[in-house]
């Protein structure tokens, strides 16, 4: 078994003559177990900072969606397919507790199993860990959590904003981004060494985000057009 | 009966009149610098923005009968340009003509625009500089020679025609179609379907989720052209001797490729589906990645679009 192999099947038993005599493949596994244990300890919920909103941009542009052309990079890959297992961990566990939609409404139901080993649920009580302690990751995790967030409720106060058809619309392209994310999830979970599909998640995820993004500051022109 | 249809007659005169006075005519005019700067700022009816070799910026056209007014400020730098409407209308009358502003805007050609609308479709020509445009349900039409279109809509179809430059859109429903374009083009949609043909690409980045991709154009330099979408079909047309190195890949979609080898399953992880191969020595890189969208490619001229393998 090639490098290459064992890097898409490092948590296969296939992978363990590999990586018990490869001692590259090895540390990066290691890293890759332990971007993944420092992810599952990610808080059951998560409070919105108040003075968020106006750094959502910033972190987006120069965080997250960087990420993708990084995953591309051969050199890399295998410690930033963790790290792309770690954001999707952690997106993950935001789904189980966080607000969704409108506020008010808490989307309990997480249907697909655990994405690359990691569960979708995560135990009450644990500390969030500090930027630090996911250091391929650095804030790009939180963000992602935080802008997906303060977006969802930023665009349900700005609803009125646009027309019922208009809303009717936007809510049937999230929800079509949605059913894309929980598909490839589950897809993810079937085969977790594909970094094509974690890769496509990730991405499917920021399309979310940028969506998000693009509609609640375009329902800002009602208040300049006027 | 006579001198009751004569009466029906008379009150819907007295309304036409009424309504026809309601309307205010617009023809404003002052100076301006070639290269100005032009904030325009319509919510409902239509602009129509056009660029010329007048040193001028002139408004004309007709205001809505409800509208407060029309702002028309500015040096011969930068102006502003905007129709100020009642807070209560909604956002629902855009279809309603007396919510409609109908203006046409003249600006020099080297001009740059700024454009916000909410319903107000928008149609620019002629217009050399940065060419900014957000709308929620405006269609968008621009045309010309500018230095960058930007286009942000929701709902609304965005149209470009033969822009050379940088072409960048983002839609949430609305078609966008690029045509006669070259350089770069980077349009994302969640379902609108994109439309992309042109020559001498260097770059261009489509994403959609589930909207269609259809892209014909030839490319050059070391740049490239990436297409991503969950469900959406992907058609990309080249030209025979296309000089790139091209990896497409498909989890549960097909592809079909009149070029290179015949794409497989991958055995291990299947339905999983990719292909990668190269035409020449080079670094442009095409790359098409779907979910469950297929993937047509074929050179252009070819008649008839290979069904694409599953």
């Amino acid at each position: 078994m090639t490098c290459d192999e064992a890097r898409e099947l490092f948590d296969h038993p296939a992978a363990r003559p590999h990586l018990e005599a490869c001692a590259a493949c090895r540390d990066e596994a290691a890293d890759v177990r332990a971007l993944s244990s420092a992810a599952a300890a990610l808080p059951e919920s998560i409070e919105p900072p108040t003075d968020l909103w106006r750094k959502i941009d910033a972190k987006l542009e120069s965080r997250v969606v960087r990420l993708p052309a990084a995953v591309r990079a051969p050199a890399r890959r295998f410690r930033l397919a963790a790290a792309a297992a770690a954001v999707i961990a952690i997106a993950g566990a935001a789904y189980v507790a966080i607000v969704i939609g409108v506020p008010g409404r808490t989307e309990t139901a997480v249907p697909s199993p655990a994405v690359i080993g990691i569960p979708e649920t995560v135990p009450a009580g644990r500390a969030v860990p500090s930027p630090a302690a996911i250091p391929t990751l650095g804030g790009a995790d939180i963000a992602f959590i935080e802008a997906r967030q303060q977006l969802r409720a930023a665009l349900y106060e700005r609803r009125k904003s646009f027309s019922p058809e208009t809303v009717r619309t936007v809510d049937r392209n999230l929800k079509l981004i949605e059913g894309a994310i929980e598909e490839i999830r589950t897809a993810v979970a079937r085969d977790p060494g594909n970094r094509e599909l974690q890769k496509m998640l990730i991405a499917t995820r920021q399309r979310e985000v940028a969506l998000l993004q693009h509609v609640t500051q375009t329902a800002d022109l009602r208040t300049r057009t006027r | 009966m006579k001198m009751k249809i004569a009466l029906t007659a008379l009150a819907v005169l007295a309304l036409s009149v009424g309504a026809a006075a309601a309307q205010v005519q617009i023809d404003k005019k002052k100076p301006a610098s070639p290269n100005v700067h032009v904030q325009i700022r319509n919510s409902f009816g239509s602009l129509r923005i056009v660029g010329n070799e007048a040193k001028e910026v002139s408004v004309t056209g007709r205001l809505a009968p409800g509208a407060e007014g029309l702002e028309f400020e500015g040096d011969r730098q930068d102006f502003s340009i905007e129709v100020a409407t009642p807070e209560d209308w909604s956002y629902g009358s855009g279809d309603d003509a007396d919510y409609r502003s109908e203006l046409e805007i003249r600006v020099p050609s080297g001009a740059s625009l700024d454009v916000e609308t909410l319903n107000a479709s928008i149609a620019i020509t002629g217009v050399d500089g940065v060419v900014n445009v957000e709308t929620v349900n405006g269609a968008v039409s621009a045309a010309g020679n500018p230095k960058s279109v930007q286009v942000n809509s929701v709902t609304g179809k965005v149209d470009v025609v033969a822009v050379s430059a940088e072409v960048q859109i983002e839609s949430v429903s609305g078609a966008v179609s690029v045509k006669g374009a070259a350089r770069t083009a980077e349009v994302t949609t969640t379902s609108g379907a994109i439309d992309v043909m042109g020559k001498e690409f260097e770059r261009v980045q489509l994403k959609s989720t589930g909207g269609d991709v259809h892209v014909e154009g030839s490319f050059r330099g070391d740049g490239g052209l990436e297409i991503e979408t969950f469900s959406g079909s992907v058609q990309l047309l080249v030209p025979a001797d296309i000089a790139a190195r091209f990896k497409m890949t498909t989890f549960s979609g097909g592809i079909e490729s009149s070029m290179g080898p015949k794409p497989v399953r991958n055995a291990r992880r299947s339905p999983y589906m990719e292909v990668r191969f190269a035409t020449a020595e080079t670094d442009f890189d095409v790359s098409v990645t779907t979910y469950s969208g297929n993937i047509v490619l074929r050179k252009s001229g070819e008649t008839k679009p290979p069904a694409p393998a599953r």
